[in-house]
């Protein structure tokens, strides 16, 4: 149901069809455009207050745009809880393995356990690649004694390189 | 963005086969990135059918989609933490982009003694490829800037690092003798025009003498303009010219936050969307100058070079986390260390809150332990910004906290409103656009295997 008044637009949402991280994302980026304030309702439903920056006439358009927002909010939220794990994964191997071969760092195993195979049938991703990414993450705390710059950065090129040759740089590449 | 275009239903995605992506309308497309930088444009059709999981396994886009890592039942691990891996190298390599500002307006210089802790402190960064940017109108303490080129040089051939070089000034102030030790130092010069009237005038002059040295030298030179209210009028002509002496392109900037906040630079300043209107006629017009030979606009090769090369980008501008402290640092000519050249600007308005260290006390661990860095490095992480964690140009860009500090008031920033977000958005938005043709996206991969751009790019 909407009411209208003046430059501003009032409408219920339903959090059980759009989650209220979509319905607050959405508003955020309509924040260059309109005014609005989400506050509870009834269960399972909030208010939001839309109120046009510029022109009165812009904010039935607006609120328009703002509900195609919300469609895509919630499919983004989707798409990110979906493959959430995968992504982790992705991520711990890539700085597992970059500091194997950087060989900054004691302790780091060699041979990084072997990727999970992905599970068709399920939604989500199973126990036993959050174990392996648990396990990727451990060996990374495990590997780094001061904790606080766990890549080396602050380390000066002189002290890093005491004794070795230029060729012993850190494994990062200029583009040619 | 079309706003009528009818949106995806979220409970039609396919949570088994669809991967991990972000999009974006483009015109009545949309333009699907990942998080490995890989993007594919696709009709409406086809990305209902994407998301929804229905796309045919046999056919050519699903190959490619499989392969760029957006099918999630067909996920190649190790060649996607490899390509990870490769796009977040500078997470491993320390700043590579020194920025040193010798001189400045009305007071003293650079000491050499100063300069010569700079040149060291610069050497101390792990980084094996260095670049030293001179900037801030450095002519005016040429023996500093000497110095530190003669320094770096030496310290480049004993350490074995690699190291370019190059000064961004006023042409006007280029004398011959300068031009000479450039040329022998391999250094690049970037020729900085004012922003319009009769100083501008003067500066092309200038410009048009030194170029045949250029030329004959084989060596690029660039031009930085500032696209301002009183400039955007001829600045298609203003890339003819610079196209016709010979650069190797041109570096089209708006007003930084810092001269946007003064009473002149509020009356110069385009809005976001009279400088893109610019942005894109001076793009076309750059375009149109390659069919003879190669031109490049330098921004848009910054964010091509993100976009188009395996490695991602070489502008620490365009990083998540952000170069500030963590790829780039700036010196002060007092040896004050900042986190990049805004940061230094913001230091001499009075503000030193990117202040990190001193050359000749702390020096480089000082500066990149500080708690600043450590602040910047938070502020500058993509997927801790609201609207930055879900944009389609995640794996192009980075924002800069700094920048959103003098802006408004917060290195956090709020992208809805900021300007060099709507900005940067809208390049991204022309460059996919343009990027849909494959005679523009030839042009493009060539701007990227110009000789002499080894370099980090200037900051968009």
């Amino acid at each position: 149901m909407t009411q209208k008044a003046a430059a501003e637009l009032k409408f219920s949402l339903d959090t059980r069809i759009y989650p209220l991280e979509a319905i607050q994302a959405a508003a955020y980026a309509f924040t260059d455009r309109a005014f609005v304030r989400i506050a509870p309702e009834a269960d399972a439903s909030v208010a939001v207050r839309f109120k046009a920056k510029k022109s009165a006439k812009d904010v039935e358009a607006l609120s328009d745009a703002f509900h195609n927002e919300l469609l895509h909010e919630s499919l983004r939220l989707r798409i990110s809880a979906a493959n959430q794990k995968l992504r982790e994964y992705v991520v711990t191997k890539a700085l597992v393995s970059a500091q194997e071969d950087s060989n900054t760092l004691p302790g780091v195993q060699a041979d990084a356990p072997a990727p999970p195979e992905a599970e068709p049938s399920a939604p989500l991703v199973d126990a036993a690649l959050e174990r392996e990414i648990e396990a990727l993450l451990a060996e990374i705390e495990k590997a780094e004694p001061g904790a606080g710059d766990p890549l080396g950065v602050s380390v000066p090129w002189q002290v890093k390189h005491e004794g070795k040759s230029a060729g012993g740089a850190p494994p990062a590449k200029k583009e040619p | 963005m079309s706003e009528s275009a009818v949106a995806v239903e979220p409970s039609s995605f396919d949570p088994v086969r669809t991967g991990f992506f972000r999009f974006r309308r483009l015109g009545d497309r949309y333009l699907i990135t990942n998080d490995f930088g890989r993007y594919r444009v696709l009709t409406d059709a086809e990305f209902r059918a994407y998301v929804g999981g229905a796309l045919d396994r046999s056919a050519p886009l699903y190959g490619t989609l499989a392969k760029d890592g957006f099918i999630r039942d067909q996920l190649d691990f190790e060649g996607l933490a490899a390509a990870w891996r490769a796009r977040h190298r500078f997470l491993w390599s320390g700043p590579s982009l020194h920025s040193i500002a010798p001189s400045g307006p009305g007071r003293a210089g650079m000491s050499l003694e100063t300069a010569a802790a700079v040149a060291d402190r610069v050497f101390e960064s792990p980084s094996p490829a260095l670049s030293i940017e001179f900037v801030g109108r450095p002519l005016a303490n040429w023996p500093a800037v000497r110095l530190i080129l003669d320094r770096a040089r030496a310290k480049a051939a004993s350490s074995g690092k690699e190291l370019t070089l190059g000064l961004a000034d006023d042409p006007s102030r280029l004398g011959d003798a300068e031009l000479a030790a450039l040329l022998s130092a391999g250094a690049e010069f970037r020729a900085v025009l004012p922003a319009a009237g009769a100083s501008r005038a003067k500066s092309l002059r200038r410009l048009k003498a030194i170029a045949a040295k250029l030329r004959k030298a084989a060596a690029g030179f660039t031009v930085e303009a500032v696209v301002s209210r009183g400039a955007r009028a001829g600045l298609e002509a203003l890339v003819d010219e610079c196209a016709a002496l010979g650069a190797r392109g041109i570096l089209l900037k708006d007003l930084s936050p810092l001269e946007r906040a003064s009473p002149a630079g509020r009356k110069a300043a385009c809005s976001p969307e009279e400088f893109l209107a610019t942005y894109r006629a001076a793009l076309e017009r750059v375009l149109r100058l390659n069919s003879r030979r190669a031109f490049a606009e330098e921004t848009a090769r910054a964010f091509l070079g993100a976009i188009l090369n395996e490695g991602g980008a070489d502008s620490a501008s365009l990083r998540s986390p952000g170069g500030e402290g963590l790829g780039e640092l700036a010196y002060d000519r007092d040896g004050a260390i900042y986190s990049s050249v805004e940061a230094l600007e913001l230091g001499r308005c009075g503000d030193d809150s990117f202040r990190l260290a001193d050359s000749s006390a702390g020096g480089y661990r000082a500066a990149v332990s500080s708690p600043s860095v450590r602040a910047l490095a938070v502020a500058s992480c993509l997927d801790n910004q609201p609207a930055c964690a879900s944009c389609a140009y995640a794996a192009y860009h980075g924002v800069s906290p700094v920048q959103s500090y003098v802006e408004q008031g917060d290195i956090l920033g709020r992208m809805p409103t900021n300007t060099r977000c709507a900005i940067h958005k809208g390049i991204l938005d022309l460059l996919f656009e343009k990027l849909q043709d494959e005679k523009n996206e030839m042009i493009f991969r060539g701007w990227l295997r110009q000789k002499g751009t080894g370099r980090p790019y200037p900051r968009p």
